[in-house]
């Protein structure tokens, strides 16, 4: 009995470890190769350490590897993507939890409705909105520029929050806010005072998926993004894709993994909030 | 200060929760609101605090109209069933957070906020947050938060619902004793009879929307207008026994199945014709065991067999075998008799009330 409970256990570590493996492996090899000079990754194999350790592929890819005529590395498209993520989340989460609040606590008959709207909005495919947004850019004078990603990213997230925050403030209890209606608290005072201080895991949780979001957007940066100051994802498409001379994996692989740190990075900080606010802010509702 | 209803109505659609409200109230009394869940108590409770708007009628505080003022601008404070404290905030804050919306300087509100904490014994407590508190702290917090402010009225929803009997008893004097102190007016909503018998000076008991009645705690339970509220009031039911109104010889009474009561001490209101239909109520605390009392010009005396039996402590739920229903009455528990056994029992019909049986109300 005991043996064969054993042997059930180990059987299942050994597939668990195969298939951490599995996904591990792409990582390792990457991670290998960035540290190896170009000559090295041609003639070793692509699990061996390398000979030599060198940081020189993860440099250039920084500030020196070339997207067409500029030679200037990831590093000014790195910053313009915080220039674009940052706002973007913060006004996100900003118009998406107050609008959540709304809906979750002053139920009006209209509230149903938009929040209906607002779902079917958010699964409509994205390449639906290209043509009608590059229009509304160009009336607005914002196209190709910094400001008019902000606002696609804005727009966009607005009903993912939305739909977090009001899910998430169903489960607070209505009498929270009839408490402070009696008090004399207004509106805002309500808001900015009690529901807000309540609501850090799904901020966290907000916080993830529209940063990722905005972060790992290829299809509006490419098309909207201002010249020189493209999102990160445009730019190292450029790096990767750029046919001049040799293929440099080296520098390529460490571009790509420079890009995807920040969101690694989030996730492994922020994770613990996302499991939870997740559960909360969803599942319940 | 006083409070006045005139016809509220309120609906939800096509829904009526509440019709006809008449009820006025001067200062310093205490009302309370009793019915069982569903009976708009609660609505009614979030009317009076401006929480929702009434759909007919006229809704007075100290003699002004206050149906279009606002739920802050009432003067009014309230106490929540789940007692709604702001979890981020510490208890001083939760207790200040009023004031800071008025715009009160932070001295005075400090100040204010430890008057009320020594008041309701929490000074202690001011550094915690809710979460950090039980339920009996979490509810004397609560009823700070209201008294703060100092309103003219306080509405208190269901305030004890959540603690556990012994605490009740505990905070049911202390909110009495509140109350007297303050002199202020007090609105509390429950479906508890002993909390409404024990604080009111008022009460009025709802259903379906409706006041059945509206009294002192002393009338409600020996005057009750209609079947419901005779029903309702009361620990252990009261007895009803459906019969006919006639005359044996001179003597008026009612006929339940073989046995006629007499009824000629009962002051009728609307005297019943002969044969109409009549409900007689009588309390279980109002028959008594024939030994233990001397009979009076009104007791009725009758030998009936025990059918069942149920001990809830000091005293012992008899029922017995009267006319195919069952006739509870009270005995010592001491006193315990044995099923099948027959007993002399002695109705006390002071204390009866006679109802008209289609119409529900007392006659």
């Amino acid at each position: 009995m005991l043996k064969q409970r054993t042997l059930k256990t180990a059987f299942l570590y050994a597939v668990l470890f195969l298939v951490a493996l599995y996904f591990i492996a792409p990582l390792y090899v990457m991670l290998v190769a960035s540290f190896k000079t170009l000559t090295e990754i041609r003639n070793s194999s692509i699990i061996a350490l390398p000979s030599e350790w060198t940081l020189d592929a993860w440099k250039k890819a920084w500030d020196g590897a070339c997207t067409g005529m500029e030679c200037t590395g990831i590093k000014p498209y790195f910053i313009a993507t915080f220039e674009i993520a940052v706002p973007s989340v913060i006004l996100a989460i900003l118009f998406g939890s107050l609008n959540g609040y709304v809906m979750a606590k002053w139920r009006t008959k209209a509230a149903d409705f938009l929040f209906a709207a607002l779902l079917i909005g958010s699964f409509i495919p994205l390449q639906l909105f290209l043509i009608p947004l590059a229009i509304t850019l160009r009336e607005l004078d914002i196209f190709g520029t910094t400001v008019g990603l902000i606002l696609i990213h804005t727009v966009y997230g607005i009903p993912l929050t939305t739909m977090l925050f009001r899910n998430y403030y169903v489960n607070i209890p209505d009498e929270l806010v009839k408490a402070a209606i009696m008090d004399g608290a207004g509106f805002f005072k309500i808001f900015f005072n009690i529901i807000l201080p309540l609501s850090p895991s799904i901020l966290m949780v907000s916080v993830i998926l529209v940063f990722a979001g905005v972060y790992n957007d290829f299809l509006f940066a490419l098309t909207f993004g201002e010249t020189g100051k493209k999102p990160i994802m445009a730019a190292v498409q450029n790096i990767v894709s750029s046919s001049y001379g040799v293929k440099e994996y080296n520098l390529n692989i460490a571009a790509v993994m420079i890009s995807a740190l920040p969101t690694l990075l989030l996730f492994l900080v922020a994770g613990r909030f996302f499991v939870r606010g997740l559960t909360q802010g969803a599942v319940k509702g | 200060m006083s409070l006045e209803l005139n016809n509220i109505s309120k609906s939800f659609g096509a829904v009526n929760v509440l019709s006809d409200i008449n009820i006025t109230i001067e200062e310093g009394d205490f009302l309370v609101l009793l019915g069982a869940s569903g009976c708009g108590k609660s609505t009614l409770l979030n009317c009076i605090a401006g929480l929702e708007d009434v759909s007919g009628g006229e809704l007075k505080i100290n003699g002004v109209r206050v149906n279009e003022v606002d739920a802050s601008d009432r003067n009014v404070a309230m106490v929540f069933q789940s007692y709604a404290l702001y979890p981020t905030m510490k208890v001083e804050r939760n207790i200040s957070f009023a004031l800071e919306c008025q715009g009160v300087p932070k001295a005075e509100r400090k100040e204010a906020v430890h008057r009320v904490a020594e008041l309701l014994h929490i000074s202690e407590l001011l550094d915690r947050k809710p979460g950090q508190l039980s339920g009996g702290q979490r509810q004397r917090v609560a009823i700070g938060r209201a008294l703060v402010r100092n309103p003219a009225i306080f509405l208190l929803d269901e305030p004890m619902s959540n603690l556990d009997a012994k605490l009740r008893n505990k905070m049911r004097s202390e909110l009495r004793d509140l109350h007297r102190e303050l002199g202020a007016t007090f609105v509390l909503v429950t479906h508890d009879q002993i909390e409404a018998m024990s604080m009111a000076t008022k009460v009025a008991v709802l259903d379906q929307g409706r006041v059945q009645q509206f009294g002192t705690p002393f009338e409600i339970y020996h005057r009750p207008e209609n079947l419901f509220v005779a029903a309702f009031v009361g620990q252990t039911k009261m007895n009803f026994f459906n019969g006919e109104f006639t005359s044996v010889g001179d003597i008026q009474g009612i006929k339940v199945g073989d046995t006629h009561i007499p009824l000629t001490a009962y002051s009728f209101e609307h005297e019943p014709k002969p044969g109409q239909e009549i409900v007689l109520g009588i309390r279980p605390e109002d028959i008594y065991e024939a030994e233990t009392i001397t009979p009076s010009a009104n007791s009725f005396a009758l030998e009936l067999k025990v059918s069942a039996r149920e001990l809830t402590g000091g005293d012992t739920n008899v029922g017995f075998d009267f006319e195919g229903e069952t006739l509870r009455c009270r005995y010592k528990s001491a006193r315990m008799p044995a099923i099948g056994s027959k007993q002399k029992l002695l109705m006390d019909l002071d204390n009866c009330a006679v109802f008209d049986a289609s119409s529900e109300l007392r006659i």
